[in-house]
């Protein structure tokens, strides 16, 4: 079946529930992250090309308007897609890798021929109430995939916040304050929720060559901390429209 | 250069950690102004800081003027600082650093330093 845009929360039951041998495929995705138009493209595609394959069906969800069903599977960042069979996540991707998304997909659905997935034979069912950060990358990443994983990240939206936690849901006092001064200037913004990820919150230790979170980056470039935006903002209220003019 | 002593202001009753923060920024960057204050009270009670070790030398807040930073900017400020504690901050379970870093002409614009 090809892709079906989920417009409700009803919908979105509907299609899920009973089928217990059908391989749900649920793509989130937002309108401002560059990736996701990359990736629409490719999970359109993929769908299309599973187009006669009854036994798995291609749902698209959009992370910001169906913020319930986000928050249900703890989305934290776009695109992101899971793999579902009989309530249980088999498999969950962060990030916009079109060659893992296939693999996964052959990996799981019953009609794959050859696998070339590199996880190993057999699927990890995990319950739904679990999310091992594991089953999102390979097994061993190499420092090169890693940094390219954060040159994505770190561009993914034009403003990009590393946070603890989500907006709505600020694990740290500094985080929640870093939010609240973006949303007092009314700036939009793409987070990404480092708790979620061990090797994003180390690697990017690294690649920023800063020790602490929350961090920001605008137009692919490290900003700073909580001090220093707020600083910034302190000695120009248009810090945020400023950085933003200054060309990636 | 100026003649007057340097103000260095820390905890009634510094921890090992904040003595040693103290030292080294001292020696590091000849401030006329340090305060370093403790502020782990604040979080040693947050989900973040559950099953820690060190919960009572883990936050700090710096404020520091000395002529260092002349024509850094903000964030290579505080990586120079970042640098300095890294020991801290890596091995001793500092898990946060709030920093003000002025120049002597910075301060004196700002009298909120």
């Amino acid at each position: 079946m090809p892709v079906t845009e989920i417009e409700s929360e009803s919908q979105f039951t509907e299609l899920t529930k009973n089928d217990a041998t059908k391989l749900i495929v649920l793509y989130f995705h937002t309108p401002w992250a560059q990736p996701c138009q990359t990736m629409n493209q490719i999970f359109k595609t993929v769908a299309d090309s599973k187009a006669s394959d009854n036994s798995i069906s291609f749902l698209s969800i959009n992370a910001d308007e169906l913020s319930e069903i986000s928050e249900l599977f703890e989305v934290s960042a776009v695109p992101y897609i899971i793999l579902i069979r009989n309530s249980v996540i088999l498999k969950e991707l962060s990030g916009a890798d079109p060659k893992e998304f296939i693999n996964s997909l052959n990996q799981f659905s019953s009609s794959s021929s050859t696998s070339t997935s590199h996880n190993g034979p057999t699927p990890l069912a995990t319950a739904t109430a679990t999310k091992p950060q594991t089953t999102s990358q390979p097994e061993e990443e190499s420092e090169d995939a890693v940094q390219e994983r954060l040159k994505k990240l770190t561009t993914a939206a034009p403003i990009m916040l590393f946070m603890k936690g989500s907006p709505s849901s600020p694990q740290c006092g500094f985080s929640r304050q870093l939010v609240a001064i973006l949303r007092e200037h009314q700036v939009r913004f793409g987070f990404f929720d480092i708790l979620k990820d061990d090797s994003v919150r180390q690697g990017l230790k690294k690649f920023s060559d800063w020790p602490t979170f929350p961090q920001l980056y605008v137009n692919g470039e490290f900003q700073g901390g909580l001090d220093i935006v707020k600083e910034s903002i302190e000695e120009d209220d248009q810090f945020f429209e400023k950085a933003l003019q200054a060309a990636a | 250069m100026t003649t007057a002593p340097a103000s260095i202001i820390k905890s009634a009753n510094p921890g090992p950690i904040e003595e040693t923060i103290v030292d080294k920024l001292t020696n590091t960057f000849n401030p006329s102004y340090l305060k370093v204050a403790n502020d782990s009270h604040k979080h040693s009670h947050h989900a973040g800081m559950r099953g820690a070790s060190n919960v009572a030398e883990s936050h700090f807040r710096i404020e520091i003027v000395s002529e260092a930073f002349a024509g850094k900017n903000m964030p290579s400020r505080h990586r120079l600082i970042y640098a300095l504690l890294d020991d801290e901050l890596k091995n001793q379970g500092v898990h946060a650093l709030q920093m003000k870093t002025k120049t002597a002409a910075e301060a004196n614009k700002d009298t909120s330093v």
